[in-house]
């Protein structure tokens, strides 16, 4: 395609992440993603004064994001280990550190106990069997969108990033049919706080 | 970029030598197919026709107030196609196969015993009647071209064969045909299959080679934490 078209964004463009929301580099690709949707709402009401038909202004409501996530299933602690992976327990990481540096001769039950819960927490050393819905700590989801390449330059979108904000999983769909040879999905529905689009002007 | 182009244009001076389907090889590459990652590669003789087409999902953006298309959004890619080959007594895929479903056959029975400790007590074991072509992996097609009349390159000043080169990567096969006939004096086998891509090679020497997959990323992916042995490089 020259200049005399736009490239707009398909599926085959965005790819999406989850990350730990204080450490950036914590990141993990979820290369599984079949699809993602997501809606953001925020409630308010118009506030009317007595002689004048129009609202004198709009009350500030409630934020929330839903959304649902859904990938082809490949293994049933896909997602687990992605947010076991990136962890997110940023000041665990020093308690862990310090534990682990001990003597373990010299160390107490207790301490014991809480190595062994950091490591579970944030090590993906240990396999983790819990549901999706257990993982209580909120993690960002990136969606990034990206068709640039060397032979559009000039047609192809901004990269942009939408980040959806302290996402909690709330529900987890599976279903197997014989009916249909589709490949089995899995869905998690969530929330989230808010949502920050972002664009990069460098491209 | 213009002026590369612009070399690359024909000249009516040019001599243009075309590719009649006898001189074109084709060779089967199953990358990886073994437990200690080698690749097995064989010449496949006994193709009598190849064929694949490409489509591409392109979808068009028309804007209000405008009646021509703005752009385009551009989608999934499918490569697809088929291969006819005699069928002779002697046939190197069928044997591939054979011998796959001989060494499955083991895997079963070890599976079923559960010698190997592979599969927990109890599960119930898929009973493998044959082993058809569809249940192969995916490979990729080589179709190398050399022609017989010899051509002076440029670079070396020596007269070579012309050369093309394509490797259809990642193919897996989707259906296949078979057809005994008193009216066939030959008898074909046909397959039908998708595949990743298609890659066009002129110059043999300007190229790397690629099998069709990479796990290289420059970001973890929640695949590779599946792997118990792998350790995710965070900074």
């Amino acid at each position: 395609m020259t200049n005399l078209y736009t490239q707009f964004y398909t599926a085959a463009d965005v790819t999406v992440s989850i990350a730990n929301r204080d450490i950036a580099s914590r990141e993990v690709g979820l290369d599984l993603l079949t699809g993602i949707g997501y809606r953001h709402n925020i409630t308010a009401m118009p506030v009317y004064g007595l002689g004048n038909q129009l609202p004198e202004f709009y009350s500030q409501g409630n934020s929330l994001v839903t959304g649902t996530l859904e990938l082809s299933f490949k293994s049933g602690i896909y997602l687990t280990r992605a947010l076991s992976a990136i962890g997110n327990y940023p000041d665990n990481f020093a308690k862990r550190n310090e534990l682990q540096s001990k003597d373990p001769s010299k160390m107490t039950n207790e301490e014991f106990r809480t190595l062994a819960q950091l490591t579970r927490i944030n090590g993906i050393e240990i396999p983790t069997e819990e549901s999706i819905l257990q993982y209580s700590d909120p993690c960002d989801i990136i969606i990034r969108f990206d068709n640039n390449s060397d032979l559009n330059k000039n047609i192809a979108g901004y990269l942009s990033t939408i980040t959806l904000v302290d996402v909690r999983f709330i529900e987890f769909v599976q279903g197997v049919s014989t009916a249909g040879d589709s490949v089995i999905t899995d869905q998690y529905r969530f929330m989230a706080k808010t949502i920050v689009a972002r664009q990069s002007n460098t491209i | 970029m213009a002026e590369e182009l612009n070399k690359s244009k024909y000249e009516l001076s040019q001599e243009y030598t075309a590719i009649p389907g006898t001189i074109v090889r084709v060779v089967l590459e199953f990358p990886e197919i073994t437990n200690d990652g080698k690749t097995l590669v064989f010449p496949l003789d006994d193709v009598m026709t190849i064929s694949y087409s490409m489509y591409r999902a392109k979808t068009r953006v028309v804007t209000l107030g405008r009646n021509d298309v703005i752009g385009y959004g551009l989608g999934t890619r499918l490569v697809a196609g088929s291969v006819i080959r005699s069928v002779f007594t002697t046939d190197k895929l069928t044997k591939l196969q054979e011998e796959i479903y001989f060494l499955k056959q083991d895997e079963i029975r070890d599976r079923i015993t559960n010698i190997n400790a592979k599969v927990p007590k109890g599960l119930p074991n898929k009973d493998m009647l044959a082993l058809m072509k569809d249940d192969l992996t995916s490979f990729n097609i080589h179709l190398a071209v050399q022609t017989e009349e010899l051509a002076l390159n440029d670079t070396t000043q020596e007269y070579a064969p012309h050369v093309r080169y394509e490797v259809i990567l990642g193919c897996v096969i989707i259906n296949t045909g078979q057809v005994y006939s008193i009216e066939d004096l030959i008898t074909e086998s046909t397959f039908s299959y998708e595949a990743k891509a298609v890659k066009s090679i002129a110059d043999l020497t300007n190229t790397n080679y690629n099998t069709g997959f990479s796990s290289s990323t420059s970001m973890v992916s929640a695949s590779n934490l599946l792997d118990p042995t792998y350790k995710p490089a965070f900074k």
